[in-house]
């Protein structure tokens, strides 16, 4: 396990910061033996972790309590695993427009029927009807024969 | 006289896409967009834009991807940036 986990960081040391997709790698390997994924579906109400800080110290901790060794880029990229996947605090970019995952597979109407359930979800419930629609959508993709680019939700060209 | 009358209504309630945008505004409404790819995708080789009218029709398409959706006047002055900065077509 360590050296799956060494061989990884040394092969992907060059990668830029905050690589979901290597996050996920080490997720798969190095977490899955203590907890299952479903612990991040939590409804938000009840989630320990409610913010990208929080959710950062609670990976550090976490990260601590195996006893293996994580590089800082190997936190930063499960970090930046799970908030893509499951809490979605830094999906709302500084100029303040969100990219809608799939809108490329999306009329027009379902695009203006989803921001409407955003809204209508609130603080607190955006990120389950974010999930929901990631979900929806990789379906949709797998259907039409079209790769989805993650995290962003475009099509894979 | 009538057909002025006409004509001056038609400019003053034009869409505002037929506005100059604001370069330097678009240029901050552009970090949405750079979550997502870098400007290398706007001077590559075989880019398919070939004229402004084409360039403004891209970025609507992809304003209509966000969440909130760009207003008009904000895709105006995104493609203000992106001609300014990178395609400068006349």
């Amino acid at each position: 396990m360590r050296a799956a986990a060494l061989a990884l960081s040394l092969a992907c040391a060059s990668a830029v910061a905050q690589d979901a997709d290597r996050g996920r790698l080490l997720y798969e390997t190095q977490c899955g033996s203590c907890h299952y994924e479903r612990v991040h579906q939590r409804p938000r109400e009840r989630a320990k972790v409610k913010s990208l800080d929080q959710l950062r110290d609670e990976v550090y901790l976490r990260a601590g309590q195996t006893g293996r060794p994580f590089t800082r880029e190997d936190l930063s990229d499960l970090v930046a695993y799970l908030d893509r996947s499951y809490y979605g605090f830094a999906v709302r970019p500084q100029g303040g427009h969100e990219l809608i995952y799939g809108a490329e597979l999306m009329t027009s109407q379902e695009r203006e029927q989803y921001r409407r359930e955003l809204s209508a979800a609130g603080a607190g419930g955006e990120a389950k009807v974010r999930a929901q629609h990631r979900q929806r959508m990789r379906a949709r993709a797998k259907q039409r024969g079209v790769q989805l680019e993650d995290p962003a939700g475009t099509v894979r060209r | 006289m009538r057909r002025l009358a006409l004509l001056i209504a038609a400019l003053a309630f034009a869409p505002a896409v037929s506005a100059a945008g604001d370069a330097a505004k678009g240029e901050q409404l552009h970090r949405s967009c750079l979550q997502c790819h870098g400007t290398g995708v706007y001077v590559a080789p075989k880019r398919k834009l070939t004229s402004l009218a084409g360039l403004r029709k891209a970025t609507e398409r992809w304003a209509d991807y966000y969440n909130p959706k760009f207003t008009q006047d904000e895709i105006a002055d995104l493609v203000a940036y992106l001609n300014r900065d990178f395609y400068k077509f006349p």
